[in-house]
């Protein structure tokens, strides 16, 4: 029994020093493996920041004028929606980014009018961020510069700094534009344009296209314009219908059965947006007809760059699209704002980021973008 | 008893529910956004609500007239488009003003036309009407802007008298002609008789028909007023002017104490309604709620006011039946 009592002593003895070595050796083991881990973190931080965007004095000198401070910082749309939920996220990357270097804190409100495009449901929210001091308000809007002028005069005297995104910038004469800059994109060269040039090299020039257009408003006019200047090259490729989709697809896939089953002998949709252009290739699937394969097919290309159409592109369902840069434009408009309020630095008036027609062949990158930023937690 | 008694007689007073509910949702905006009680926001809001109360007023007088009128959001949207084309055609403003207020006018003649005249249901011709004037707004704005930047023409919505903003006087002139039309008049009695029972009151002698083309014209005078002042704040027309504004308008007048079946209603009670509504979307943006939680929040406020209404009204029934 003693015997036994022993061993058992010595085996639980033997037992419990294993079990503190191993919980020894494991710490030991944690402790040396996050040394390491933190090592070759921050020499990757080190070696990025330093080789590639600035050095460890230069951020030091910029966190010390940052000093902590919040800025506050109100984001509307003129609708709640995928792309615009995309456009937030590549802010919020941007403004963890610059807390992560500089120490800055943000305080980011996010409103959309309750009506789709209601211009003064943004001016009420305006005032009202106005009210509260905001440092910075970011609007985009489906009204013009005037019909904004008034709310962006009061917040000029009430020290709130007026920065536009998304909007079509090249309409507008620049002294009409009271806000400080323009984060977007030309609608006319850099969306409208591109699909009706894509459209033409696909086709060989020669085909029947239909429109499918968003609510009237700045938007599609800019984009008229641009797919216009496109076609004009192209005589034999015809405009032979269009209608209105408002932005959803719910209208664009109606506009798009009624035009296809006058006509399905049609080469190219394009649908203003992407949620019209994805509606038109829901359209030619429920219609029996072939999408776009490459030689033959009907193409259908709109214009956001949402994860949802890329997807549908990678399905063969929706040819291409014409991305806008959302994410882009998001975190231009962070790093416009951070400067211009912190530093007094002078953006341009109108900010034009990259674009890009996506399709099939090259949708990887741009997928992969949007997927990281939307991955990006809310601030 | 006496405090029963006054407490009935006090909740009886045309929009009552809805003044405790406003006065309830100032105390709350008090204590919870620092900034509501600043003059400039107190003033920002009275401006905000000034479009819904115009437009809630006429509304008001077609639901007491147990109709409806669902054109007004795009009656707005010509009113504004009419006024600014004019002025932009080089009119003097009072004509430009006229002219809007005249489109506004037209539009309600010609929902009375059908409704009245040739028998149309309401609810079927003015929904006609909305389309039809939404086309026509977005056919004069869609490709080449209206803007205005005349100043006499800016002043009606950012100009101010005596350090009350212009906007809100205009509104406080109309509620109160409105009003005391409503309250005081035989043809507003009649408005309220239609609305209760249009055959007794066609058998006691009122021109049924004429009371029921007359709602229609201050709905389609108010909804151009309420263009007019909401063109000049924005000083321009886009597309989409008024859209759903309609729907906000009948939210106003249904929270104070209109009935949509007819014979009940006040332009207080409207009035009131539509600045509990602007007050709630200041107070909600000022807090900096979640925009989707805002609609939630909005639409939960809504239904327990109404309710709230309703509840009193049953208890009011209750104790004056014993």
């Amino acid at each position: 029994m003693a015997d036994n009592d022993k061993t058992e002593g010595s085996n639980g003895l033997s037992r419990r020093r294993l079990l503190g070595t191993g919980v020894a050796g494991t710490a030991v083991g944690a402790t040396m493996l996050s040394g390491i881990f933190n090592a070759s973190h921050a020499l990757a931080q080190e070696a990025a920041t330093s080789l590639i965007w600035g050095d460890a004095a230069w951020r030091k000198t910029v966190t010390d004028i940052v000093a902590g401070r919040t800025l506050t910082v109100g984001f509307t749309g003129p609708a709640a929606s995928e792309f615009y939920d995309e456009i937030e996220h590549g802010a919020f990357a941007q403004m963890r980014a610059y807390s992560d270097m500089f120490g800055v804190k943000w305080n980011w409100t996010y409103a959309s009018p309750q009506e789709h495009q209601d211009i003064n449901d943004q001016v009420n929210t305006i005032e009202a961020w106005v009210t509260n001091r905001y440092d910075a308000v970011l609007v985009c809007t489906a009204g013009d510069f005037e019909s904004m002028q008034n709310v962006y005069a009061k917040a000029e005297a009430a020290g709130t700094r007026v920065f536009q995104f998304n909007m079509p910038a090249e309409l507008w004469p620049e002294d009409q534009n009271r806000a400080i800059s323009n984060i977007g994109y030309n609608n006319t060269m850099q969306a409208g344009y591109l699909a009706g040039r894509y459209i033409a090299e696909k086709l060989g020039g020669k085909g029947k296209m239909l429109l499918i257009w968003g609510l009237p408003g700045h938007w599609s006019t800019a984009r008229r314009k641009g797919l216009d200047i496109a076609l004009a090259e192209y005589p034999e490729l015809q405009i032979v219908g269009e209608q209105r989709g408002d932005y959803v697809r719910d209208k664009a896939l109606n506009a798009a059965m009624n035009l296809l089953q006058r006509d399905p002998n049609i080469n190219a949709i394009y649908g203003e947006n992407e949620e019209m252009a994805l509606g038109a290739s829901q359209a030619i699937q429920a219609l029996g007809l072939k999408p776009w394969d490459g030689t033959d097919g009907i193409i259908t290309i709109g214009a956001d760059g949402l994860k949802s159409g890329y997807e549908s592109i990678q399905q063969g369902q929706m040819t291409a699209t014409v991305s806008v840069g959302a994410v882009d434009q998001g975190r231009q408009s962070i790093d416009t704002i951070f400067w211009n309020l912190i530093f007094g630095q002078v953006p341009p008036k109108v900010f034009n980021v990259r674009t890009q027609v996506v399709d099939k062949s090259n949708v990887e990158e741009p997928l992969a973008y949007v997927n990281w930023a939307l991955s990006v937690p809310k601030v | 008893m006496a405090s029963k008694i006054n407490l009935r007689s006090i909740l009886r007073i045309e929009g009552a529910t809805v003044f405790f509910a406003l006065a309830l949702l100032v105390v709350f905006s008090s204590i919870f956004a620092p900034s509501f009680l600043t003059t400039e926001n107190l003033s920002n809001v009275l401006v905000q609500s000034v479009f819904v109360v115009i437009l809630g007023i006429g509304i008001t007088y077609v639901l007491i007239s147990g109709g409806i009128d669902l054109s007004v959001g795009s009656v707005m949207g010509v009113a504004a488009a009419i006024c600014v084309f004019c002025l932009n055609a080089g009119a003097p403003l009072p004509f430009a003003l006229l002219a809007g207020l005249a489109t506004g006018a037209a539009a309600g003649l010609f929902n009375a036309y059908f409704i009245v005249v040739l028998g149309f249901a309401d609810f079927i011709a003015t929904l006609g009407t909305l389309s039809l004037m939404r086309g026509v707004v977005e056919l004069m704005t869609a490709n080449s802007r209206l803007n205005s930047q005349d100043p006499g023409f800016m002043t009606l919505a950012a100009g101010s008298v005596g350090g009350a903003p212009l906007a809100v006087i205009i509104a406080l002139i109309v509620a109160l002609v409105a009003g005391v039309i409503l309250a005081r008049t035989t043809m507003g009695r009649a408005v309220y008789g239609v609305g209760l029972n249009p055959k007794s009151s066609f058998l006691a002698g009122v021109l049924v028909r004429r009371v029921r083309f007359s709602v229609f014209l201050v709905s389609g005078i108010c909804a151009g007023l309420a263009g007019i002042l909401l063109a000049s704040r924005l000083s321009s027309v886009h597309p989409a002017m008024g859209t759903g504004y309609e729907l906000t308008a009948i939210a106003a007048a249904a929270l104070g104490g209109a009935s949509l079946a007819g014979g009940r209603g006040s332009v207080l009670g409207t009035a009131l309604g539509a600045l509990f509504l602007a007050v709630l979307q200041n107070t909600l943006s000022l807090m900096s709620v979640n925009a989707f939680w805002f609609q939630i929040i909005t639409g939960v406020i809504i239904v327990f006011a109404v309710l709230l209404d309703g509840g009193i009204r049953r208890f009011l029934n209750q104790r004056s039946m014993v």
